[in-house]
């Protein structure tokens, strides 16, 4: 089993409905996003590149952990809290292991990986999100799980909850009957980075 | 800032991972195996809610996001150890129609947001407005307080003396119950006028109410060979409706974007319009004459659909009837409104022989030509639009739009070659001159006869309150004639006048539901004014708002999910919010808090009545018998059901829900949605406003002199992290975007010495703010962008609605935020 998500740029209007379902249901710290959304365009949220004139170009890439084959971040881990689960394809980080040396943080060419410095913080004073969402903990670095705890138990990932533009799709890339096996089979799609070798599997259309 | 924000902790900024991975493709696609196609709609699982049972420990409610978005989703609220902790979509019966936008997760921290009102708060005797100094009621000392003032104002001044304010902000029938108390009193009514040159004047009076509003049922979107997104974007005002957009576009659409600015949807487009703003009428009348002059008009469709063969009397503008001819008018069924009979007065069809006779009578009515008809010069209304439209040609058009007139060609070829539809909704309302452009758009449909079928017409903001699956007498208690009526960018007048429309009108108190104009309403400086001089001001909220700040009481009234509700605006479904956990701190019910005031005030035995008989009654309507529900336990048992219809499509069998059944292109009697005087003075002129016209803007326009000084129009966007000023103090959104920032064209901020993050100062007479500048090649020149719904004291100083002037027009009497002049400097 390998799980995988394709996001389909052209339907994706960067409403960041992803970004906040996933920072809701992981109950997630203050300033702590595992789950962003890029303007592809100028150089602020947005912004188009080119100019009226000569043609103007606006879009959105949602961007996690890409649940690398090839994680850079598993290859730097010194302690081996970063790891790769194969009976799944997920990169998980063990957070009793890990002692938040941030060398996986500058291996990632995705850059979201996350490092909790302090005890995290939070506006409510009581755990929001899933039942099961995943401890945040001082001193560790930590990202988008592929909501493991989601998904062990049947639901699926919370930036999948019903993505409004019906942007979003997930599955098992082994499975060749699966959603996202059968949307990118013949399809023209491109991965992030893809020439650094990191055999990521999130596919963007 | 936005790019801090979203920047990763690694030291490597935002910029260079996306140069990195542009230089991959991700801007572009990169190759990829290229083989069969498979069909997209087999693989959409983020289409489907995903739900799974509550975890342990936890209850799901079903509740209803529903402040003013055109959107309000049914929601799985989720409760664990008494705290709502997470809200997830509901799935609907059609999976297309579920849906929940980014706000809809953040409602935990609305409920448990630390600005909550907790009690009754009475501002400290001698403290001015604002200062923030409040001290502790109860809800009997608040009670009381009010009543006693109110009591002594109706004694005083008479019954107009109490004002009420009610606004969108919860779309649902517990903040209308307050309704029926002032209805009682025949307080005043301060109309809130967000959206009324689209929803109430053009789109009820040309279209008539349906089901879907002004439109069709959106995903018939599927069928259109052309879709004219025109003056909205769906992406931000209205997110959850880009997927029938889009399905529309994977079914092979043609996608038009028609905008002054580059919005994500132009991003999208097939082929973009640039337009100069407020001028959308000019363009439409110019493809309406292109339409004509190469034979795409549908006589057809113009005789049986809409108002072309009727007869107008050159001496008055009416309609030649029956009564014309000699015939004397009948008696026609009661109207249940005014218990009287209707009068029949057949119209007058001319068939080309000559022969007249009623509409039933003449099959085939001439829709061209001017007639003597027993001493009445009159013309088909349809040669007068054509006349009204004509001096618009094309060139004149582009003078006038800045849109190629190659492209005006290119537009009305395009939208012939339909079925095109045309989705719109309130940017073009947000100039002044908004309500004749929806006049002229809407005639490009009838001229084509596209209209009444799948792919063809109109779809856009879409509400329930039409169906007629609710009494909309519910809110009107017996005996309760309402008071006068004024629009709010009028209040500062009759503050200041102590007159309206000729008649006295000194109004002491004012009592605010569901809305915050400080910030939602244009021309904040002006109704601080007015605000000044009311003794006495109430505010009703769940937060303290910037309203709620300036007022005298505040009482606090519980989220969404502290009570049981109906929402009524979610098309195409009727929905119980469900109450999930008890109202927190000392919150009451608006129908609790009217109950209180109508015991004090002495009209409880016409008001009051319990939540259940109320609900009874907002339910006993044949629209709701229709589908099973005869009560308010009826509906809390079914808690959903799909009440417009599926597949529908406005105007479909030719027929309107419009006083002649008909598309009204020309609006016999046209008058003022309210009165101010201008009818008296000539300012409003009916015949004017019997068709489509173009008068530029009333401030924000390139002649205007005051351009000179203020040259730059602002223009606000409706935010996908707001609905109007909620949402605004949300943490999660905050982190997302921390402050209002205003949008500048590259070259206007280059020209000023302004770069992106810096502090800028934007002003005019009215006032100023000071924020930080985002500089965008998107923005239109001339044009400065902002995010509308931003409280005071998230500005670094001043505020949006500080520079908002209450332009407005005199026969749709809306607000225009898009319709004042400003300049801009560093700070």
């Amino acid at each position: 089993m390998r799980y995988g998500m394709v996001v389909d740029t052209k339907r994706c209007i960067g409403c960041f409905a992803c970004t906040v379902a996933c920072k809701s249901k992981n109950n997630l710290p203050n300033d702590m996003l595992w789950n962003r959304v890029e303007t592809v365009g100028g150089d602020f949220m947005d912004t188009p590149s080119g100019t009226f004139a000569t043609g103007l170009s606006l879009s959105y890439l949602p961007v996690a952990c890409q649940h690398c084959d090839n994680p850079f971040c598993v290859e730097v881990c010194p302690t081996g809290a970063s790891y790769k689960d194969e009976q799944t394809g997920r990169v998980l980080i063990d957070h009793e292991v890990c002692i938040g040396c941030k060398t996986c943080m500058v291996a990632c060419p995705y850059e979201v990986r996350q490092y909790n410095e302090n005890e995290p913080e939070y506006y409510l004073d009581f755990p929001l999100g899933d039942f099961d969402a995943p401890a945040h903990v001082a001193n560790t670095v930590e990202k988008c799980t592929f909501c493991a705890n989601r998904v062990d138990r049947g639901e699926k990932p919370s930036c999948m909850m019903l993505c409004p533009a019906r942007a979003r799709f997930w599955g098992d890339l082994d499975d060749p009957a699966s959603d996202v096996s059968r949307l990118i089979e013949g399809k023209e799609t491109y991965r992030l980075l893809e020439e650094k070798g990191s055999e990521p599997n999130c596919y963007y259309i | 800032m936005l790019e801090k924000k979203t920047q990763s902790q690694n030291g490597l900024s935002r910029r260079s991972f996306l140069k990195a991975v542009a230089a991959t493709g991700a801007a572009g696609a990169l190759a990829g195996a290229v083989g069969c196609t498979p069909d997209e709609k087999e693989g959409t699982p983020s289409g489907e809610t995903a739900q799974a049972g509550p975890g342990p420990g936890e209850q799901v409610f079903q509740g209803v996001c529903r402040g003013n978005c055109s959107s309000s989703c049914v929601m799985n609220v989720v409760v664990r150890d008494g705290k709502i902790v997470k809200t997830e979509p509901l799935e609907m019966d059609n999976p297309d129609d579920s849906r929940m936008c980014v706000r809809g997760h953040t409602h935990p921290q609305r409920v448990y947001a630390p600005n909550r009102l907790k009690h009754p708060l009475r501002r400290v005797e001698g403290t001015p407005r604002g200062a923030g100094e409040w001290e502790q009621l109860s809800w009997d000392e608040a009670i009381s307080y009010i009543a006693e003032k109110w009591k002594g104002f109706r004694e005083e001044f008479g019954d107009s003396s109490i004002a009420y304010h009610y606004g969108s902000g919860n779309l649902a029938f517990d903040p209308k119950f307050t309704l029926r108390l002032f209805r009682a009193m025949h307080s005043t009514n301060i109309v809130q006028t967000v959206d009324y040159a689209y929803c109430y004047y053009m789109g009820p009076k040309v279209l008539g109410y349906g089901p879907w509003f002004f439109g069709n049922d959106p995903k018939t979107m599927t069928s259109a060979k052309n879709v004219f997104v025109w003056g909205m974007n769906p992406s931000h005002s209205w997110a959850t409706s880009w997927p029938y957009v889009q399905n529309a576009i994977d079914a092979g659409a043609k996608f038009v974007v028609i905008d002054p600015q580059f919005t994500v949807m132009a991003g999208k487009a097939d082929q973009y319009v640039q337009i100069r703003p407020g001028t959308d009428a000019a363009l439409a009348m110019a493809m309406f004459n292109i339409l004509l002059d190469e034979g795409f008009n549908d006589d057809d469709y113009l005789r049986k659909g809409t108002v072309a063969p009727f007869l107008v009397k050159d001496e008055d503008g009416r309609y030649l009837r029956m009564s014309d001819l000699g015939v004397e008018p009948t008696e026609g069924p009661v109207d249940p409104r005014t218990g009287q009979p209707t009068v029949v007065d057949p119209f007058v069809m001319r068939a080309e022989d000559g022969t007249l006779g009623t509409i039933e009578e003449i099959a085939e009515p001439v829709i061209r030509g001017t007639f003597e008809i027993e001493g009445h010069t009159v013309t088909t209304a349809f040669d007068l639009l054509v006349e009204r439209c004509s001096e618009w040609t094309p060139e004149k058009a582009s003078g006038v739009t800045q849109v190629p007139v190659d492209t005006i060609y290119d537009l009305a070829r395009t939208f012939a070659d339909g079925p095109t539809t045309v989705m719109l909704n309130m940017g073009i309302d947000h100039l002044s001159n908004g309500g004749a452009a929806y006049h002229a758009m809407f005639c490009l449909s009838f001229v084509t006869g596209q209209v009444g079928f799948p792919g063809a017409g109109w779809t856009g903001a879409s509400f329930n309150m039409s169906s007629g699956v609710v009494n909309s007498y519910a809110t009107y208690p017996e005996g309760g004639t309402p008071g006068p009526e004024v629009f709010n960018q009028y209040l500062p007048m009759v503050m200041e006048t102590g007159m309206f429309n000729g008649n006295p009108l000194p109004i002491k108190s004012l009592y605010c539901i569901i809305l915050n104009p400080l910030v939602t309403s244009t021309g904040r400086t002006e109704q601080l004014e007015a605000f000044d001089k009311i003794e006495f001001i109430v505010v009703a909220d769940v937060i303290l708002s910037e309203t709620a700040k300036y007022a005298d009481v505040v009482l606090p009234v519980p989220h969404y999910f502290e009570k049981w509700d109906l929402s009524y605006n979610v098309t195409p479904v009727v929905a119980v919010s469900e109450k999930a956990i008890e109202p927190l701190y000392d919150c009451k019910t608006d129908h609790e808090i009217t109950c209180l005031l109508a015991e004090a005030m002495g009209v409880a035995d016409t008001v009051n009545m319990t939540w259940d008989e109320y609900m009874d009654h907002c339910l006993d309507a044949d629209g709701a018998r229709a589908f099973g529900v005869n009560s308010w336990e009826d509906m809390k048992e079914m808690k959903i059901f799909y009440s417009a219809r599926d597949g529908w499509c406005h105007g479909q069998d030719y027929t309107f829900m419009t006083p002649t059944g008909r598309a009204q292109f020309y609006l016999e009697d046209a008058k003022p949605l309210n009165d101010y005087g201008q009818v008296a003075s000539g300012e409003f002129d009916p015949r004017k406003e019997a068709l489509p016209y173009w008068d530029p803007p009333v401030e924000a326009w390139h002649e205007n002199p005051l351009h000179g000084q203020y040259p730059l129009q602002i223009m606000t966007w409706r935010s996908r992290f707001k609905v109007h000023s909620q949402f605004t103090h949300i943490p999660w959104l905050l982190e997302l975007w921390p402050e209002p920032y205003l949008y500048m064209n590259a070259e206007d901020a280059a020209a000023r010495g302004i770069s992106t993050g810096d502090t800028i100062k934007a002003f005019n007479d009215r006032g100023h703010m000071v924020c930080k500048a985002v500089c965008s090649a998107g923005i239109a020149p001339g044009t400065v962008l902002q995010d509308h719904g931003w409280e005071i004291d998230q500005y670094i100083d001043g505020s949006l609605s500080d520079l908002i002037g209450n332009n407005s027009h005199p026969a749709t009497n809306h607000m225009a935020w898009y319709d004042s002049l400003c300049q801009v400097e560093k700070a």
